[in-house]
């Protein structure tokens, strides 16, 4: 099994597009970097406390004015100034009055994440189909491992090669932000939920983030990986698998709106994050427990699709 | 000695059409065994079935004793192969490819490796990209890829595909080779005749999925060098010429067919044999060498399954 994995990572290793994959991301990191290094207010520009302070009132009272003229976006302006009035009270400034520090520098890269997602959907999507492709998939399934040890450590590719990105990601973001921002006070954020405002220190926020997004693009590849199993045509596995991934959130919490049951589709419990920001799910039933349960359950059929399809295949490349 | 492949009354049906139909035989090792067929008789669906990349409508496929259906991991590893196209990775090297193949087996023996580049004369570009390389080397190295761990029994589809002479006459005295001084058996699918004729000990011939003849070289150009002679003696005195001679000759092969007859004998020995039937009172209008060969008897064998 390691040498068969192996052999996966060597193939993998040696194609040119893991590599342009692996630049963009990095591309990615430096784009941010320098706007965020260009829009940085220097030392003697940053608010002092009783400045901020003032500030914020400012917005609250704004914000007052703006709930009580429209009525307009509700939520959206209660929750600003419940967060306000909690950093006055608690003296906690916010991100505009600290400074960019490493922490916010990585926090912002995790849009970054989204890209990576899509890195990681097009190995998996390719990794069966390619085989097929190139008709190499008959030299592989004449060899004494079977089909399903030969699935399983493309599988473990997929994840290792996920972890791999996700480690550059994490880590470009660190070293490039704390060479440029230095370490900083990571400042507090704050989650507003049901009238209520909690505060959360930046670094554990980070790392739910990035936690709560590995899990979100570990389930999107392994949907891709079923899919690829399936359709065994590169072209067909990433553009169906890209297209789930683009428009899903969107459909489904769309239709959450109106109905219950999109709590059970995939793509209403794929990011965790919910459970911890102050957005919440889609449905307001679902809990982290719910959502977990119904991604094992997805997991599993995917899993299932892809060892099922793998190994009852008549294996011909044409048809 | 037992064989190293069975193939018993095997069939395959797809989508209701039967595209083998109950083919059986058997391949010794030791022996280059050749797959001969017109196009879509079904040679590559049956090697196909034989390394398990087609599952069996009914029969089954013995190699080295195990059932390839019921003990597919015994079974395979006695097998080297290349079905279809010589496909490699292109984006890995010659070298890469083969340790990719060597995982697969197993522990990679990095001077195996060499050892088998080399052999197929592949050494001065194993740090090429396979993308760079021509038909006929990829065919090769398909073919070192397939005798990596030193299989009792390889099986290749159309091995001179895309070869030139050199690479044909190359890869032909390798087969032999392998075969006489190391006992592998040979599997080749080809439908170039005189191919085969040249490196097949024997040779299966098959049309629409059926055995249509096994063809046994050996007899026409082993060592024993026996050769067919047609003599012409007068169809009404054919009879007692057969008798004749096996009186004087009781182990030859003799055929009679359309009235005349056909003897299995040593060059050196049919002078003796004509002097003979001289001498007891026969006429001689003609005695030749049957120089039938393989592509009239391949044309013979398939028309006469047309025209039925
Ligand atoms: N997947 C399939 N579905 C339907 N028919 C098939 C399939 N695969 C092969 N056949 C049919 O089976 C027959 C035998 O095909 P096969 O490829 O085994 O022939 P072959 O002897 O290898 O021919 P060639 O000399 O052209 O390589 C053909 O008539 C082909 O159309
Ligand atoms: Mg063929």
């Amino acid at each position: 099994m390691i040498r068969l994995i192996q052999n996966e990572w060597m193939k993998l290793f040696w194609r040119i597009s893991t590599w342009v994959m692996a630049a963009i991301l990095l591309v990615g990191v430096v784009g941010v970097l320098i706007y965020a290094a260009t829009n940085q207010p220097s030392a003697d520009e940053l608010p002092s406390e009783a400045q901020w302070k003032a500030q914020l009132e400012q917005q609250i009272v704004e914000d007052r004015q703006a709930l009580e003229d429209s009525g307009a976006a509700e939520g959206f302006y209660e929750q600003r100034i419940a967060e306000n009035e909690y950093r006055i009270q608690n003296d906690l400034p916010p991100q505009s009055a600290t400074g960019e520090s490493v922490w916010s520098f990585m926090s912002t890269n995790t849009a970054l994440l989204d890209l990576l997602s899509i890195f990681v959907i097009i190995v998996a999507a390719t990794i069966i189909s390619s085989e097929f492709k190139s008709g190499t998939i008959k030299l592989l399934l004449v060899r004494p491992p079977s089909r399903i040890k030969i699935l399983m450590s493309k599988y473990v590719t997929v994840i290792l090669y996920a972890v791999g990105m996700l480690a550059l990601l994490f880590g470009a973001s660190f070293v490039l932000g704390a060479l440029f921002f230095g370490f900083g006070e990571p400042s507090t954020e704050l989650i507003y939920t049901d009238g209520e405002v909690e505060q959360r220190p930046q670094v554990l926020a980070l790392a739910i983030d990035y936690l709560t997004g590995s899990v979100n693009f570990v389930m999107l590849a392994t949907l891709a990986f079923a899919i690829s199993a399936i359709f065994r045509s590169e072209a067909m596995a990433i553009a169906i698998s890209v297209l789930l991934y683009v428009v899903g959130a969107g459909v489904t919490s769309t239709l959450a709106i109106a109905y219950n049951w999109p709590k059970y589709l995939l793509f209403a419990n794929t990011n965790l994050n919910q459970y911890f920001t102050s957005s919440g799910p889609p449905v307001e039933s679902m809990t982290l427990g719910f959502s977990v349960t119904v991604l094992i359950v997805y997991w599993l059929i995917f899993m299932g699709f892809a060892v099922w399809m793998f190994k009852k295949r008549e294996i011909s490349v044409t048809g | 000695m037992s064989s190293i492949l069975e193939v018993n009354d095997v069939h395959k049906r797809i989508r209701g059409k039967e595209i083998v139909q109950g083919l059986q035989f058997s391949v010794e090792p030791g022996e280059v065994f050749g797959f001969l067929g017109p196009n879509g008789a079904g040679k590559t669906t049956t090697i196909r079935m034989m390394v398990g990349l087609s599952p069996i409508t009914s029969g089954d496929i013995l190699i080295d004793g195990h059932s390839i259906q019921k003990s597919y991991a015994k079974a395979i590893k006695q097998v080297g192969a290349i079905v279809e196209n010589p496909e490699m990775y292109n984006h890995l090297s010659a070298e890469k490819n083969l340790i990719h193949f060597a995982r697969m087996n197993g522990k990679v023996s990095h001077g195996r490796i060499d050892e088998l580049l080399d052999l197929v004369k592949l050494g001065h570009v194993k740090k090429k990209k396979v993308r760079t390389f021509s038909l006929g080397m990829k065919q090769r190295l398909g073919i070192a890829q397939a005798l990596l761990h030193r299989p009792k029994l390889l099986i290749l589809d159309e091995p001179t595909n895309g070869l030139d002479p050199e690479g044909i006459r190359m890869v032909r005295a390798y087969l032999r080779r392998l075969a006489e001084e190391e006992g592998l058996a040979v599997i080749v699918s080809s439908h170039l005749l005189s191919e085969m004729e040249l490196m097949c000990d024997r040779f299966a011939i098959i049309q629409d999925g059926q055995l249509i003849n096994i063809e046994d070289q050996r007899f026409s150009q082993g060592e024993g060098r026996l050769l067919p002679y047609r003599v012409d003696v007068g169809p009404e005195r054919t009879e007692a010429a057969v008798q004749i001679i096996k009186e004087a000759y009781p182990d030859l092969k003799i055929e009679e067919a359309d009235q005349r007859l056909t003897v299995y004998i040593e060059k050196e020995k049919v002078p003796a044999l004509l002097r003979y039937l001289m001498e007891t009172g026969f006429d001689l209008y003609e005695a030749k060498e049957d120089r039938q060969t393989l592509e009239d008897r391949f044309l013979q064998a398939t028309s006469k399954e047309d025209s039925s």
